[in-house]
C-alpha cells in the first residue's frame, strides 16, 4: 500500500470513528431496559469483531500461507506479526470495555464466565506469540515457530465465539443477528452499530498498514546493522591488504552469517614438551 | 453516563495512543534507514516489501 493510500485510509478511519462517537453518544436514543449504558454497544462488539475475526483470523490465514510451501514468503510472516500486535490491543480493549459494561449491569467488574475467560485466554495466547517473536532466531526458524503458535492460539477463537451457546453464561448471546440472521436492533441504533463496525475495521486496516511498514523497516535496519558490525569486526581482525573475511566465517546471502567453517588445527611446530 | 464516558474515553484514548506510537516508530525507523544510507524498502512505492511469489 502506498503512503498516500495509507493516509487516505487513516483519514477515513478518523472520520468514521468520529461519526460513530457522535451518533452513539448524542444522536441515538437510550435503550428501554439499559438506558444510556446501551451506548457501549456501539463500541464493545465492534472492538471484539476486529480482534477475534479480523486480526486473529488474518494472522491465522497468513500463518497457514507461510507454512504452505507453495506460498511461503516472509510477507505472510510479517503480515501475521503485524495483525497479532494490533489484535492484542483490540482484545485488551474488548475486555476493558466489557468489564466497564459488566460492573453496572452484573454488579461485578469480572466474573469467570466462559466468554470472558476464553477471551482472556486468547489475549494471553497471543501475548505469548508476541513474546515468541522476540526470541532471537534465524528469520525462517522464527517465522515457522510463530506460524505454528498463531495457529494453535487461533483454536481459541471458535471457543470464544460459541462459548455463549455451549455453556450457560452470564454474557448475553448474539447481539446483532439472531440465529436466523434477522437483525435484532432497529432504526438509528442499527445504523450506528453498523457504522461502528465499519469505523473500527478502517482503524484496523490503517494500523495494520503502518505496523506492516514498521516490520519491513525493522528487518531492513536489522540487516544493515548486521552488515555494519560485521564490516567493523573484519576491519579489526584483518590486515587491510587482504580484505578477506576472517578465517572461520563467511558472509552468506543477504548479510546473514553462515555457520562457521571448520578451521584446521595448526601444524605441530616440533617444540619439545 | 459515567461508565459509558469511561468506556469511550479509555477505548479512544488507547487507540489514539497506539496510533501515535505506530507513527513515531515508523518515523524513527525511516530516519534510521535514511541515515544508514540506503532508501527503505518501498520508500516511494508499495509498502508490502516482499509480495509472495
Amino acid at each position: 500500500m502506498t503512503r498516500t493510500a495509507t493516509r487516505w485510509l487513516g483519514a477515513a478511519a478518523l472520520v468514521a470513528t468520529a461519526a460513530t462517537v457522535w451518533l452513539g453518544l448524542w444522536v441515538t436514543p437510550p435503550d428501554r431496559v439499559q438506558g444510556d449504558l446501551a451506548r457501549l454497544v456501539y463500541l464493545h462488539p465492534a472492538l471484539a469483531w476486529v480482534s477475534l475475526y479480523l486480526a486473529f483470523g488474518l494472522a491465522a490465514l497468513s500463518s497457514l500461507l507461510y507454512l504452505w510451501r507453495r506460498t511461503r514468503s516472509l510477507f505472510w510472516d510479517r503480515l501475521a506479526a503485524s495483525s497479532v500486535e494490533v489484535g492484542v490491543v483490540f482484545t485488551a480493549l474488548t475486555l476493558v470495555t466489557g468489564s466497564i459494561w459488566g460492573r453496572p449491569t452484573w454488579g461485578v467488574w469480572w466474573t469467570w464466565d466462559a466468554r470472558l475467560t476464553s477471551t482472556a485466554l486468547l489475549l494471553v495466547l497471543f501475548l505469548g506469540y508476541l513474546a515468541l517473536r522476540r526470541v532471537p532466531a534465524d528469520p525462517a526458524v522464527r517465522a515457522r515457530r510463530c506460524a505454528v503458535a498463531a495457529l494453535v492460539a487461533f483454536v481459541d477463537v471458535p471457543i470464544v465465539h460459541f462459548s455463549v451457546v455451549w455453556w450457560q453464561t452470564l454474557h448475553q448471546g448474539a447481539t446483532v443477528l439472531d440465529p436466523g440472521l434477522k437483525l435484532k436492533i432497529h432504526g438509528s441504533m442499527a445504523w450506528t452499530l453498523l457504522l461502528g463496525f465499519v469505523a473500527f475495521t478502517l482503524v484496523f486496516a490503517w494500523m495494520l498498514a503502518v505496523r506492516y511498514r514498521i516490520e519491513v523497516l525493522s528487518d531492513a535496519v536489522g540487516d544493515q546493522e548486521l552488515d555494519v558490525s560485521l564490516e567493523e569486526r573484519w576491519a579489526e581482525a584483518d590486515p587491510p591488504a587482504t580484505g578477506a573475511a576472517p578465517v572461520g566465517h563467511q558472509l552468506g546471502h543477504e548479510g546473514v552469517l553462515s555457520p562457521p567453517v571448520p578451521v584446521a588445527p595448526p601444524e605441530p611446530t616440533g617444540t619439545p614438551r | 453516563m459515567k461508565y459509558v464516558d469511561a468506556g469511550y474515553a479509555i477505548a479512544l484514548g488507547v487507540l489514539g495512543a497506539y496510533a501515535v506510537s505506530l507513527m513515531v516508530r515508523r518515523h524513527r525507523l525511516e530516519r534510521a534507514v535514511t541515515l544508514m544510507g540506503r532508501p527503505g524498502p518501498g520508500a516511494d512505492g508499495p509498502t508490502d516489501g516482499g509480495v509472495p511469489r
